[in-house]
């Protein structure tokens, strides 16, 4: 048995770097990065590969890990982020449990990120990869935070408790990453060349080791009791020996004693120096104290929301004016030359004039800046402590306080809202959360309630519209946490402390959701503005009107011309307003231009308050089917129309 | 034996045992017995309660601090 101690690895290694040569020829080894959430790998993997990749705080929400190929020491190697796990058995509802995510990645070595200010709790995840059988190195990563809280690691000792090298890192900074990886790879080289053997004996007690073995025997053999599929496919791949799949499916009882293991051998290695408790510990703790946390939340929300409204607004009429001066006249004229027909030369207009510019001066100001926020909120640890601080109220509508999240960035834009569901455990709680987030008026449906009540009707109409919607959303979802069947499953969680967020990652976050968010909205958004084109520029507007007015004459008691205005709200939101204004304008004359000519200020009310709630628009449409299917978002969808369509019923019959 | 629900905050106490329903999940987040624990703080309306084991501070909802038995081995401080 070789002790490898740490900042030495290479000496133990020598005898292998020969084999390596053949094997780097054939083969790239893969190091996976492994810790528990908030432990820094994804800062870690950074330093190391220059590239900020997108993972999430939670267990199993991450369902792409970053791959990147690195070259270091003369060497290369894939090196693999992997979403944070408390254990190797740790799954989220509908994903798979984290230990099959790793073998997914292929690993020949484990880099496994540890706190070194909290090791007794973040061990028992090493000694449960080392039971994996593959070669680890340990990163002792955080040290400064630990160094500030008084506390040092004999990393020497732990890495001969450990049979394995141990690193003191500070991922941020990039001290010692590069060391541990090239560690890492050099004994995942290794180890594919058979050369390395360096099976520790497990530290365990000895009926718990009998157990394994007997288990592994019956695996091996087949004669094992109701097997886990998946770990029998494992083991037939043989991306695991049987003791390793034994260790897995003993993981409840190995557990219970690997932490007992953790917590005698921190002892062996931590040694803990008064100081004082450092700033941001007892920052993190107003965060989330009533007296404190609860105004300071009341402020940041309010801050956030201003600074979004106040700046997007800026910039989407600086784009704006930029666009109309610049780059319309070249598109409309290009059209105009290229297009013989002129109803389709006006639909084609609609789509990459006003589609494109609604796709700029929505996207670039609202989305990206709310984008950036929201990331760097998230890396700063604080969004864990509103969590907690919510956490009763979101309890009324079946969800964790962690919810806040989705439906805070609702107010943005639902898109990038709707894929953030995934920080959530269950489905039931996605969905629950999606239906509350496409009922949160996105910045283009809440400009639609001001424009069409503060200049018309007044500002507080305006305001009580909101009023009605925010009531209407609670009552939903309050109704369908009691319809859906299921209950919710109380949060445990672990409050990360706050920490400065790295720019570069904050920024590679947010553009690389904002990416993603272009994806799904931009096709849409240019496709949903041909189809309006087309409808408009060729008269299809009369019989829809017609099919529709039921609905909107007999119910809604508002104008027949109003029903085309809402179905083609399903393309552009932010333009249902502007709309209705062409529309009747081009029915009923100039006149209308002014809505009070032919609207009165209740119908404006039922107007406004049926188009923010409806049918949720064609790329949050196309982000629900994405993330939950056709029937969930139909359903989603349908619900919404509904409640929409009762809503304007009652405010209808209530006003008149 | 109270169960961390019950105990005041400040409260420094060990985990005796963990409902089975409820183990395997806080055993992830260090709360095994033999471990020791400090109420830190209470989240507002009955929300969730705040422990720290060592350094760490986890959240814990009431139903599930219900289902873990402590002894209080020192109590209010300050």
């Amino acid at each position: 048995m070789s002790v490898i101690a740490a900042g030495a690895p290479i000496a133990v290694d020598d005898v292998v770097i020969r084999d390596t040569a053949a094997v780097a020829a054939g083969h790239v080894p893969v190091v996976a990065l492994v810790g528990r959430p908030n432990v820094g790998k994804s800062t870690f993997f950074a330093s190391v590969s220059g590239r900020y990749a997108e993972t999430a705080n939670v267990p199993g929400t991450t369902i792409v890990a970053a791959r990147r190929e690195i070259h270091l020491a003369g060497m290369s190697a894939v090196l693999v982020d992997l979403p944070g796990a408390l254990s190797l058995g740790d799954a989220s509802d509908g994903t798979a449990p984290f230990w099959q995510m790793l073998l997914a990645a292929q690993p020949d070595a484990l880099l496994v990120i540890v706190d070194a200010g909290d090791l007794g709790r973040h061990l028992p995840l090493v000694l449960a990869c080392r039971d994996l059988g593959l070669p680890i190195v340990v990163a002792a990563n955080l040290s400064d935070e630990a160094a500030g809280r008084g506390i040092s690691l004999d990393t020497g000792r732990l890495s001969q408790l450990l049979v394995a090298p141990v690193f003191r890192t500070i991922g941020r900074r990039s001290v010692g990453t590069r060391e541990a990886v090239a560690a890492a790879i050099y004994r995942a080289a290794a180890f594919h060349a058979r050369a390395l053997r360096t099976t520790p004996f497990p530290p365990y007690m000895m009926s718990t080791v009998a157990a394994v073995n007997a288990l592994a025997r019956d695996l091996s053999k087949g004669s094992a009791a109701q097997p886990e599929p998946a770990l029998m496919n494992a083991l037939g791949a043989r991306s695991l020996t049987p003791v390793a799949a034994a260790t897995i499916a003993l993981e409840q009882r190995l557990d219970a004693e690997r932490w007992q293991i953790a917590a005698h051998w921190t002892a062996q290695v931590e040694a803990r120096h008064d100081v004082p408790r450092p700033v941001n510990d007892r920052l993190a703790r107003m965060a989330t104290s009533p007296r404190i946390g609860l105004p300071l939340l009341a402020v940041l929300t309010a801050g956030v929301l201003l600074i979004t409204m106040f700046v997007g607004t800026w910039l989407a009429n600086l784009l704006g004016m930029a666009w109309s001066n610049f780059v319309s006249p070249i598109v409309t004229g290009a059209v105009d030359r290229s297009v013989p027909i002129p109803a389709l030369q006006e639909a084609i207009k609609w789509a990459l004039d006003s589609g494109l510019l609604a796709m700029l001066t929505v996207g670039l100001p609202f989305v990206l800046i709310f984008l950036v926020i929201i990331a760097a909120l998230e890396d700063s640890g604080y969004l864990a402590s509103t969590a907690v601080l919510t956490d009763r109220l979101f309890n009324a509508v079946g969800l964790p306080g962690r919810a806040m999240i989705p439906i805070f960035t609702a107010a943005g834009c639902n898109v990038p809202a709707i894929y953030s569901t995934r920080v959530l455990d269950t489905r039931r709680e996605r969905l629950l959360a999606s239906l509350l987030i496409v009922m949160t008026p996105c910045s283009a449906r809440s400009a639609v309630v001001v424009a069409a009540l503060a200049p018309f009707v007044g500002p507080f109409v305006a305001l009580a519209a909101f009023g009605v919607i925010l009531l209407t959303t609670i009552v939903s979802g309050v109704a369908s946490n009691a319809l859906l069947p299921g209950r919710q499953s109380p949060v445990v969680l672990d409050i990360p402390p706050l920490r400065l967020p790295v720019p570069r990652q904050v920024a590679a976050k947010a553009w690389f959701r904002f990416k993603s968010f272009v994806r799904t909205a931009a096709p849409i958004m240019i496709v949903g503005s041909f189809v309006l084109g087309l409808v408009y520029s060729s008269g299809a507007n009369d019989p829809i009107e017609q099919v529709l007015s039921p609905v909107t004459v007999g119910m809604l008691g508002l104008p027949p011309v109003v029903g085309v205005a809402l179905v083609l709200a399903f393309l552009r939101k932010e333009l249902a307003l502007q709309l209705l204004v062409v529309l009747s304008v081009a029915e009923i004359g100039p006149a209308a231009a002014n809505l009070n000519q032919f609207m009165s200020p209740e119908q404006l009310f039922v107007y406004a308050v049926v188009t923010a709630i409806s049918v949720p628009c064609i790329a949050s449409m196309a982000s629900l089917v994405d993330e939950f299917g056709w029937r969930s978002a139909l359903a989603i969808a349908g619900a919404l129309l509904g409640i929409g369509i009762a809503l304007g019923t009652v405010l209808n019959v209530v006003l008149s | 034996m109270t169960d961390l629900d019950g105990v005041p905050l400040g409260a420094h106490v060990v985990v005796l045992s963990v409902s089975p329903d409820e183990s395997v999940r806080l055993a992830r987040h260090g709360l095994v017995p033999g471990v020791e624990l400090v109420c830190d703080q209470d989240a507002p309306l009955r929300g969730p309660r705040i422990v720290c084991v060592g350094n760490q501070r986890v959240s814990v909802p009431r139903a599930v601090a219900r289902q873990v038995a402590v002894e209080l081995i020192r109590g209010q401080q300050q």
